[in-house]
């Protein structure tokens, strides 16, 4: 062939959720990501780019897929990328350990004809579990070549990067049962579409017949189809023979392929595992041991995180660093400031020194940073798919299932990401039950990190009882969504990872990373809100509508009229609403079982305003309103009450 | 060849056609052109519309009440003997063919209810055809004398090989089968409880109670 200059445009990524797919797309374009060890974890396409042979090359990673033809979001984006998109080259991202199970999907993509490789990741693992591939093999049973990488290690990539020129299709012939493969010529051949590369047309065609009712009519659509009567009918007919979907019928025959040529190329050697690992993880899934690791992962956690972060690492920041360094190092410039008006925005009582800097900087981001390392840890490990199990009966107390306890752990970190990864459950029911549990209950960990560091000063008490109560009306939510919304099935099936010792580089990597991310959020956000409150002061709207609130706020919750305050700067950033109750405490104007009222208040108040736009963005504004309205409803009367039943006890903190 | 035996053949061609969709003349002389010592033509139909088994509309032939009752326990006995062959003797397909057709016609009622309670009363041939519903089915019968049992039948630690999957949900089992569970396969129970831990070549995999009920296997 002519060493001809090809042009380069787009390459997809594409597999089985949970075989790193979104982390080899890390390697490959050098840019951070959310990626966990739980089944079906990117939620949305994620885009990028890469330099291949002096071209800037679009490389777009999405959602693991089983198949193409069903009409789950995932494979609703699958399918339109695949054609519409038009991928000079599609990449598909095996686990090394089931390889029989990625092929039966490389089956299905070989009939788009388009140029593909095969990435046989996590070989590492598959060693590690006595499975040796045999690449040669592969490469010649499909035509296309085959890489082996650990894409966590960044091992293979290389190699990779210097096999995508190749550009070949497989060359492995269809191995579709002889009718619907000659149905799917009949098929591509009524698609008009000159534009459209035969390849593409075969693979509309083999969607048309296998898909749901959904998928057919899109893909009918797609093509262009002229006679669209003539093909119904031969969908019609190609699937009278049969009582099961072709959906079936082909990946039943796709898979009797895979078995064997998965048994041709991969041997497996006497497994030499590490039985300790193994047996820990087999025990994290039982309801005695699994409830004792629960208990101990949670302790570890608050150890780490509520005591060293947000006690000792937050007290010498905030104290030493800010206290006694920083600030009499700025009291003393400010003093050479000859503008009044100037220093009271710097350092005032509403200035952007003492309402985001000391916060952000000294409070958020230490706990954020801990914080977002335990959890890497603990997604590293394959512990969350444990937990799924272990609490999808609790779960499904509350509408849910066991596939939703990623979501709502995630919540702990960003309330945001956690709706937006609500997408991996399977039922819009299901989608809005976690959503609205998640808004009204979930804090993350910005709004968590000064609810500790707050609590840490007030008593172990004062924490019992503003997360017990904020427990239980969750719970209580969540019952009653369920009661109330119509049944729909869901289903609980998902795939157990092996447990493995988080690897510390990458842990690294991603905490860093996500650090990163929150400041460059946070900070201008919280510096956003400090400036419009120190306006809002300036102007007098501000003790306008502390005056406005003031009988639900004093006379409902007994606080203080300032909470108002506390209320519309956490609609703004969750956390910014938080910091202004530390504050409060520091001067003195609200005592400890006011904190607590106001703190039960706060964390279950409206969602901020970025996962608000999201939620109208995912359920529709009417929904997004009616979880707005009801979440606001619930922490008023919740606090109502508390102020009540606290006032009435004569309780102390 | 009896013509008792040829008219059993001949509906039984007509009822599997009719489940497919459509049964005409030339659909059901071709599905018997190349049977080996019996031809059938239009002399071999018009007698069986004579003796009431079949109907005629047109060029399309229909199952008169008694040519359905004729039919069904045909069609039972070899679908049960077709999942007799495939789940417990493990034969293929082109062998379970040509005994499932003997058995269809020798199988006595009592023993065709004991293979189908052996089995667990399923409800699909290895094709995937729907197997007739007997006295036993109804009955719900189950006892020691099912071998083939669904997940929550059968205990920890148990390995099977999968016989069948009775959900109705194509998506469900669509997934379920790109998860690795799918007839033929080896499966080992893990766990039970609080959901089950099922584990196939290197894969484990987590499933609720109601999707563990569905799936049918034979105790290895």
């Amino acid at each position: 062939m002519a060493p001809e200059k090809r042009h380069w445009k787009r390459i997809l990524l594409i597999g089985l959720p949970n075989t790193g797919k979104s982390t080899l797309f890390r390697r490959l374009v050098h840019r951070g990501g959310r990626v966990s060890a739980f089944p079906d974890s990117t939620a949305e396409v994620q885009r990028g780019n890469l330099r291949l042979e002096g071209q800037e090359v679009e490389i777009v990673d999405m959602p693991g897929i089983y198949g193409l033809s069903t009409n789950a979001d995932s494979e609703k984006v699958a399918r339109s990328l695949l054609v519409e998109e038009a991928p000079d080259l599609v990449i598909q991202v095996a686990d090394a350990k089931n390889l029989k199970r990625s092929l039966v999907l490389t089956a299905l993509l070989a009939e788009f004809r388009l140029p593909m490789i095969l990435v046989a990741n996590m070989a590492d693992e598959a060693a590690q579990k006595g499975i040796r591939i045999r690449r040669q093999r592969l490469e010649a049973a499909l035509g296309i070549p085959v890489i082996e990488t650990v894409a966590a290690e960044g091992i293979g990539t290389a190699a990779l990067l210097s096999a995508l020129p190749q550009r070949k299709a497989p060359s492995l012939r269809s191995r579709l049962p002889d009718k619907i493969g000659k149905s799917v010529e009949d098929l591509a051949g009524l698609m008009a579409s000159p534009a459209m590369p035969a390849g593409a047309r075969r693979g509309l065609a083999l969607l048309a017949l296998t898909g749901d009712e959904e998928t057919s009519r899109w893909t009918l659509q797609k093509a262009e189809i002229q006679d669209y009567s003539a093909a119904r009918q031969i969908i019609e007919e190609t699937g009278r023979p049969f009582y099961r979907p072709l959906s079936l019928v082909c990946s039943l025959a796709h898979e009797g392929w895979a078995e064997s040529l998965a048994r041709d190329s991969a041997e497996q050697s006497p497994v030499s595992s590490t039985p300790w690992l193994n047996r820990l993880g087999d025990m994290a899934l039982t309801p005695v041991a699994g409830s004792l690791t629960l208990f101990l992962v949670l302790a570890l956690l608050y150890f780490a995180i509520g005591r060293l972060a947000a006690g000792l690492l937050v007290d010498l920041l905030v104290n030493r660093f800010f206290g006694e360094g920083v600030s009499p190092l700025l009291e003393r410039l400010a003093e050479g400031i000859p503008w009044a008006f100037l220093q009271e925005i710097a350092l005032g009582p509403y200035g952007l020194y003492p309402m985001a800097i000391v916060p952000v900087l000294g409070l958020v981001l230490p706990v954020v940073t801990f914080f977002y390392f335990s959890f890497g840890m603990i997604e590293d490990s394959g512990y969350i798919s444990r937990l799924s199990v272990l609490l999808d009966r609790l779960f499904r107390r509350v509408g849910l299932n066991g596939k939703a306890v990623l979501p709502i752990m995630l919540g702990f970190s960003c309330v945001t990401t956690a709706t937006m990864s609500t997408r991996v459950l399977d039922s819009r029911r299901e989608r809005f039950i976690a959503i609205f549990l998640l808004s009204l209950g979930v804090p993350c960990s910005a709004k968590l990190s000064l609810i500790l560091v707050i609590l840490a000063r007030v008593g172990f008490a004062a924490f019992l009882t503003v997360f017990g109560v904020v427990f239980l009306l969750t719970v209580l939510a969540g019952v009653m969504l369920n009661r109330w919304m119509p049944a729909e099935p869901s289903h609980f099936l998902m795939e157990i990872p092996a447990i493995r010792i988080p690897s510390l580089k990458n842990v690294l990597q991603r905490t860093f990373y996500r650090s990163w991310i929150f400041l460059r959020e946070s900070l201008p956000l919280f510096l956003i809100s400090a400036l419009g409150l120190f306006s809002l002061a300036k102007i007098g709207f501000l003790s306008w509508a502390e005056e406005l609130a003031a009988p639900v706020i004093r006379g409902g919750l007994g606080l203080p009229p300032q909470f108002a305050e506390s209320l519309l700067m956490g609609f703004i950033r969750g956390e910014a609403g938080i910091a202004v109750l530390s504050r409060m405490v520091d001067s003195g104007v609200m005592d400890h079982r006011q904190l607590v009222v106001a703190m039960i208040v706060t964390i279950l108040f409206a969602p901020c305003v970025t996962n608000f736009m999201l939620i109208v963005k995912e359920l529709g504004t009417r929904k997004a309103l009616a979880i707005l309205a009801l979440v606001t409803a619930a922490a008023l009367s919740t606090g109502v009450v508390m102020n009540f039943l606290l006032h009435w006890g004569r309780f102390e903190f | 060849m009896k013509i008792v035996h040829i008219a059993d053949e001949v509906i039984e061609t007509v009822w599997t056609l009719l489940e497919k969709g459509s049964c005409t003349r030339e659909m059901v002389k071709s599905a018997h052109a190349g049977s080996a010592g019996y031809v059938v033509d239009d002399e071999v139909l018009g007698g069986l519309e004579k003796s009431g088994l079949i109907h005629f509309a047109g060029s399309d032939i229909s199952l008169t009440e008694e040519g359905r009752a004729q039919a069904m326990p045909i069609i039972r006995r070899h679908r049960l003997a077709e999942r007799l062959l495939v789940d417990v003797l493990g034969m293929t397909f082109e062998e379970m063919e040509e005994s499932a057709c003997e058995y269809e016609h020798t199988l006595a009622p009592g023993l065709t209810e004991a293979i189908c309670t052996l089995l667990g009363h399923p409800r699909e041939c290895p094709h995937g055809s729907p197997i007739p519903e007997g006295d036993c089915c109804r009955r719900a019968e189950s006892s020691v004398k099912t071998f083939v049992k669904s997940l929550d039948a059968l205990s920890i630690g148990d390995e099977i090989r999968i016989t069948f999957i009775r959900k109705s949900d194509p998506v469900l089992v669509g997934k379920l089968v790109s998860f690795g569970v799918s007839p033929g396969k080896r499966l080992k129970i893990r766990q039970k409880f609080p959901a089950y831990i099922i584990q196939i070549d290197n894969t484990q995999i987590a499933l609720e109670q109601d999707i563990a009920a569905g799936i049918f296997g034979l105790k290895l």
